[in-house]
């Protein structure tokens, strides 16, 4: 038999100048059960090409596969918070806290000893009086008063004293 | 970074609250009695006193001379008067004083028919007063009056106080 139209057929394949109708004749001429020696080289070319034809193309039911593969959930991993874990956040202020008053009761401690050597205040005094001779007056009244104080105080103890000493002599007697 | 910055900061302002000055007596005093209205302060501060010392420098007279000598010894003063709750006053006022026994020692204690008062000292390391508080409760009138004395309370002080107001046995 002559395949000199086939030999022809396949040189113009490979010069890529075959219309479809021709590759069409190639393609069963290929896929017949014989298929002459000198061509089986040519025959898994034209065979896969019209294999992959006949395969079947994505049913309607693909899209649906796909998204229900896509929308499936993923299974979340439960995470076990301990009440360690819980507390912490407040473990960590609190120790805070601790540093903070241990600070400022050591700086306490350190000032305690010299508390009586301490300088008071004045920066919050605000006078009264502007008037140098008012405020003068005031003063003036109040060590009045307290020398009047200590004149009592001391007549106190003086009559207090007396007292004592005329009890323990009643006692003697 | 944040964290630790903020920490460092929150810990000097501790230190610096914790190491502050002292207030005086008077001070802690009308803290208790800041809002109300029958509880006036009279406060003469260490810059008022300077001026009176310096006016009475100026304005020396042989009557005047021991106050001088008083006054110059005087840092500031403090005058508390309530002419209202003067017991409650005046038994708050002692609470406060005995329960900074740290600070004040009582000095003296008075009571005769029209009044009655008592005497805290504050000393220094040395030994030395720098600080004297008065209650003094007149029964008649219903007053309540708090001298609140700082600087240098000495012998020199008592001497020119017996002096200016009359010898009366007056010990420190």
């Amino acid at each position: 038999m002559d395949y000199k139209y086939i030999e022809q057929l396949l040189e113009r394949y490979w010069q890529c100048e075959t219309s479809v109708e021709e590759e069409e004749i190639l393609r069963t001429f290929f896929s017949q059960k014989e298929v002459p020696a000198m061509f089986l080289r040519y025959r898994d070319l034209f065979v896969y090409e019209q294999k992959a034809k006949t395969e079947k193309p994505l049913g309607d039911d693909f899209d649906a596969k796909i998204m229900a593969i896509i929308e499936k959930e993923t299974p979340v991993k439960a995470r076990t918070i301990t009440l360690r874990n819980r507390f912490m956040p407040l473990f960590k202020a609190a120790a805070v806290v601790a540093i903070i008053v241990t600070l400022g009761n050591a700086a306490q401690l350190s000032t305690s000893h010299e508390q009586n050597d301490e300088e008071i205040n004045y920066s919050d005094y605000k006078d009264t009086y502007k008037d140098p001779a008012t405020a003068y007056d005031k003063v003036h009244n109040a060590l009045e008063l307290v020398s009047e104080g200590f004149s009592m105080a001391n007549v106190s103890d003086t009559t207090a004293t007396q007292n004592i000493t005329e009890d323990i002599s009643n006692i003697n007697k | 970074m944040k964290k630790g910055i903020c920490l460092i900061i929150a810990a000097t302002i501790a230190l610096g609250l914790s190491a502050q000055r002292s207030l005086d007596f008077a001070s802690k005093f009308m803290q208790k009695y800041k809002d109300s209205t029958f509880v006036t302060c009279i406060t003469v501060s260490p810059k008022m006193m300077e001026q009176i010392a310096k006016r009475t420098e100026q304005n020396k007279k042989e009557e005047t001379g021991h106050i001088i000598q008083v006054i110059s010894k005087l840092k500031s003063a403090r005058i508390i008067t309530a002419d209202n709750h003067c017991n409650d006053c005046y038994r708050t006022a002692e609470s406060l004083l005995k329960r900074n026994r740290q600070r004040f020692g009582h000095s003296q204690s008075y009571n005769s028919e029209h009044a009655h008062g008592t005497f805290y000292t504050r000393k220094n390391k040395k030994g030395s007063i720098i600080e004297l508080v008065m209650l003094h409760e007149d029964k008649k009138t219903d007053r309540l009056t708090i001298v609140n004395l700082t600087g240098n309370i000495d012998n020199e002080f008592m001497d020119g106080l017996i002096k200016a107001f009359g010898e009366r046995g007056l010990k420190p």
